[in-house]
């Protein structure tokens, strides 16, 4: 179970260290035709992470990312990035960030090169500033030598290349990215996440919206999980992975499986749960942490008899807490 | 395969029982009947005949709203489902090419013929207004009713051998120009056969001048002049109905046979540069090169208005136009009016008509290219106002009117009489007038390629033809004006239709910025 502070829209926030969150959503309203597609959603996003965000279609994901990146704007409730509000220093914001919609948004009867130079012209950068940019994106995306190629003659995977080097021509500080790993082959997305790690380790923060929960998993040091407009989690994803809930869980490996064991563990004080896995010398324990500690407990099983080779807190995987906190999973 | 088409058809008439838009476009339509109605009563005073007035007009918009309809309806029947990949699925459900033909066609072609249906009621009280037979409006009816059928297999057949809706519509756009022109081509072809002393006596010459015949009768609008004159008693069943029936008869049948042809490997769509020559091309100094400082203005000069070589093309075409009016008049009339006012008024004319055409391509195409490509949302998230982005695209397309500029304000001035010509149509508020309808027309393309997917042009066309004839008050005010200023106010009258051009542009602009924004966010 979540704690009710997070089911409700009002998820923990971590403290902030120094700088001003990168984007800081506070309590954004957001209602299309009547219905409520963000609900007093709330959470930040801090310098140099690369930040999932999660959520069933139709959860509000899309709306948020628009919000972000100046295309809506909220109203109700604020919306900074870099300390700015998106509203009030709407330039100020833009200069900063790079958006690539879930769409590839490209001109595709220019060639790379020129549809690069165009957006360098657009940002304002100089001819010698674009030529230097140019051959740096184009490196980074690993494209220098299709340059000189259409875009409408580009692979899907080349094309995302593409338009993620444009969302870089203006070197921005905040990447905003809504899947851009849908409808690429398994090469080509783990070509992106490569160029994402690096982009990461350039020191961007990254925001990016996905469905593939496994990628986001490996990739992500943080995450937002909304569903119908609100927001069910954001924090690090470690914190997400190990939550089981209201109670600790652990797997415990035996040496010395019997029939009595099961009994053994549910007779601690404070265990909650103790269930075999089938077909493994495993169990899965859950303890009321007001009760007894981790140390006690496996003193307790000791205590008891039991050969442990294993004792490990459960993590979750990504799907397993998306599911649990969404109502309905992915639709 | 029946089972198929009526499931396809089915699917096509329910989509358009819920869509709001279609009905609203039918009772607009309802709507223009009845003003029509009203107009004519009140022209009643002034006229006679006002039913045949009324009924005579109402064939003529019928006939362009078709042809509208071949443009924008018929012609994308089976491209939007090329452009979408989806004609592969529809293969995959065992319709065979008959079936999907008559499926995606045949239920457009009864939603038009339904939209004359509702009309019909209406334009029988033409004979209580006065002036027309029952035999007329059977006649007229026949006559669109051929000419549906015409329009519906010519952008069928369009649609199966292009690869996208706007290609289809293109074509269907040429092939109606060329349709107009049916009466004149007919009627010279005619006239040339009686000079070269062919006659109906000879088979040939009987074969010859009947087809010359059906080519000049083969057009609507020649075909509802005729049956609007009075007295008249003939068959509805005309040569126009026949040639227009079989000739759509023959597109449905050549729809049918090249459909696995032009549908057989249909690989994603690979987009041509139109005239912007490729970076490696060996003549690069013609290619769009680097980009100029903003982009905007760069990226439309060259990838929207054809960049240079078609500034090239377009140069030596404005350049030779006059030229060969001069030749075209030494021809006619064995060089008696060489170098004369007419011949310059005549190329001033063609520089005009040139630019107006220019304009309006232009105006369909400048922000039509972003919506359909997605990239609006990409040019919203520059550090530039909306303003800054449209007006700087607009400019990018203007710079492509230099050639027609350079040579009716260059070349113009030059020619005999040339700077008086000029100074005399610039002080007119007539052509001021004109100017301000053309605004209008511009900016209403412009506007409705941010709504339509494809045929911005021929509506907002259709539309001021409509609004024009129907809600003459604009038209009779300006005409006012102008009458009512004598010489000596003359420039008080251009001020003021400046001042109605500005505010005209003004409020346009406003709607396309709001449409923009709201086009960049969905």
């Amino acid at each position: 179970m979540i704690p009710e502070s997070e089911t409700e829209g009002r998820p923990s926030r971590p403290a902030p260290i120094g700088a001003p969150p990168v984007i800081d959503m506070d309590d954004v309203v957001h209602t299309f035709k009547g219905r409520r597609a963000l609900d007093h959603v709330t959470f930040q996003v801090h310098a140099g992470s690369l930040h999932g965000f999660v959520g069933p279609n139709g959860a509000g994901k899309t709306t948020s990312l628009k919000l972000i990146c100046t295309l809506l704007r909220p109203q109700f409730g604020e919306v900074r990035v870099f300390g700015k509000d998106v509203v009030q220093e709407q330039r100020a914001v833009r200069q900063k960030i790079g958006f690539m919609p879930d769409h590839f948004s490209t001109y595709r009867q220019m060639s790379v090169q020129e549809y690069l130079d165009f957006f360098g012209a657009a940002y304002g950068l100089t001819y010698r500033q674009r030529t230097e940019t140019i051959e740096q994106v184009l490196s980074l995306v690993d494209m220098d030598g299709r340059r000189n190629d259409l875009i409408s003659g580009l692979s899907r995977g080349m094309q995302q290349r593409v338009s993620l080097a444009r969302v870089l021509v203006n070197d921005p500080d905040l990447l905003l990215l809504d899947e851009p790993a849908s409808g690429l082959d398994p090469h080509a997305r783990i070509e992106l996440m490569e160029i994402l790690k690096a982009l990461q380790g350039m020191g961007k923060t990254i925001f990016i919206s996905s469905h593939i929960l496994s990628e986001l998993a490996e990739l992500c040091d943080s995450v937002t999980i909304i569903d119908r407009g609100r927001v069910k989690y954001s924090g690090s994803m470690t914190g997400l992975l190990d939550r089981t809930g209201e109670h600790p869980t652990y797997r415990l490996t035996v040496g010395n499986e019997s029939e009595e064991l099961i009994d053994h563990l549910r007779e601690i004080p404070g265990v909650m749960l103790a269930e075999r896995i089938p077909e493994r010398p495993e169990y899965r324990i859950s303890f009321d942490w007001t009760q007894t500690t981790t140390n006690d407990l496996l003193r307790a099983i000791i205590e008891r008899g039991v050969i442990v080779q294993g004792f490990v807190q459960h993590r979750k995987h990504l799907n397993e807490a998306f599911l649990d906190l969404t109502e309905r999973g992915i639709r | 395969m029946f089972a198929g088409v009526t499931a396809l058809m089915t699917r096509s008439f329910r989509l358009d029982a819920r869509q709001t838009p279609t009905h609203l476009f039918r009772l607009a339509f309802v709507v223009f009947i009845y003003f029509s109605l009203l107009s004519a009563q009140a022209q009643a005073m002034m006229f006679g005949a006002p039913g045949l007035r009324f009924f005579h007009w109402t064939c003529h918009v019928n006939a362009v709203f078709l042809a509208l309809a071949g443009v924008s309806l018929f012609s994308t029947a089976l491209t939007e489902e090329k452009e979408e990949n989806t004609l592969g699925l529809l293969r995959m459900t065992g319709l065979n090419p008959l079936g999907i033909l008559l499926g995606k066609s045949t239920s457009r072609l009864v939603q038009v013929l339904l939209l004359l249906a509702v009309q019909v009621p209406f334009t029988f009280l033409s004979i209580t207004l006065g002036g027309i037979t029952m035999d007329q409006i059977v006649a007229a009816y026949a006559a669109l009713i051929a000419f549906a059928i015409l329009v519906a297999n010519v952008g069928l057949l369009h649609s199966v051998v292009c690869r996208s809706g706007g290609t289809a519509a293109g074509m269907t756009f040429m092939w109606y120009i060329l349709y107009c022109f049916c009466w004149p081509i007919g009627n010279g072809l005619i006239l040339e056969l009686n000079a070269r002393g062919v006659t109906a006596t000879t088979p040939t010459g009987s074969w010859l001048l009947a087809i010359a015949g059906w080519i000049r009768d083969a057009n609507v609008h020649a075909a509802i002049e005729t049956i609007m004159v009075t007295g008249f008693a003939d068959s509805p069943i005309s040569s126009q109905v026949i040639s227009n029936t079989v000739v759509g008869a023959i597109c449905f049948l050549l729809s049918w046979s090249l459909f696995d042809i032009f549908t057989r490997n249909l690989g994603p769509t690979m987009q041509t540069r139109g005239f912007a020559l490729r970076p490696t091309s060996r003549i690069r100094f013609l290619s769009p090169g680097r980009a100029w400082k903003g982009g905007l203005v760069w990226k439309d000069f060259h990838f929207i208005a054809g960049g240079w070589p078609l500034q090239l093309v377009k140069l030596f075409l404005y350049l030779g136009a006059y030229p060969a009016i001069v030749a075209a008049d030494m021809y006619a009339n064995y060089g008696t009016a060489f170098f004369s006012e007419s011949l310059t008024a005549a190329y001033l004319v063609v520089l005009c008509v040139g630019l107006v055409i220019e304009i309006a391509l232009l105006s369909s195409r400048l922000f039509h290219d972003e919506v359909k490509g997605q990239t609006m949302s990409s040019l919203l998230m520059l550090p530039r106002s909306v303003a800054d982005i449209g007006y700087s695209k607009a400019v990018g397309c203007l710079l492509s009117l230099g050639p027609a500029l350079v040579c009716l304000f260059g070349l113009g001035p030059v020619l005999p009489d040339g700077a008086r010509l000029l100074a005399e149509g610039l002080t007119q508020p007539g052509v001021w007038a004109t100017v301000l309808g053309l605004v209008i027309f511009f900016h209403l393309t412009a506007l409705l390629s941010l709504f339509v997917k494809w045929g911005a042009l021929p509506l907002a066309f259709f539309i001021m033809l409509v609004s024009t004839w129907c809600c003459p008050v604009f038209a009779f005010a300006i005409l006012a004006l102008i009458e009512a200023v004598g010489d000596e106010s003359r420039l008080i009258a251009v001020l003021g239709i400046w001042l109605a051009i500005a505010i005209v542009s003004f409020v346009f602009h406003m709607m396309i910025g709001a449409r923009l924004q709201e086009v960049g966010t969905q």
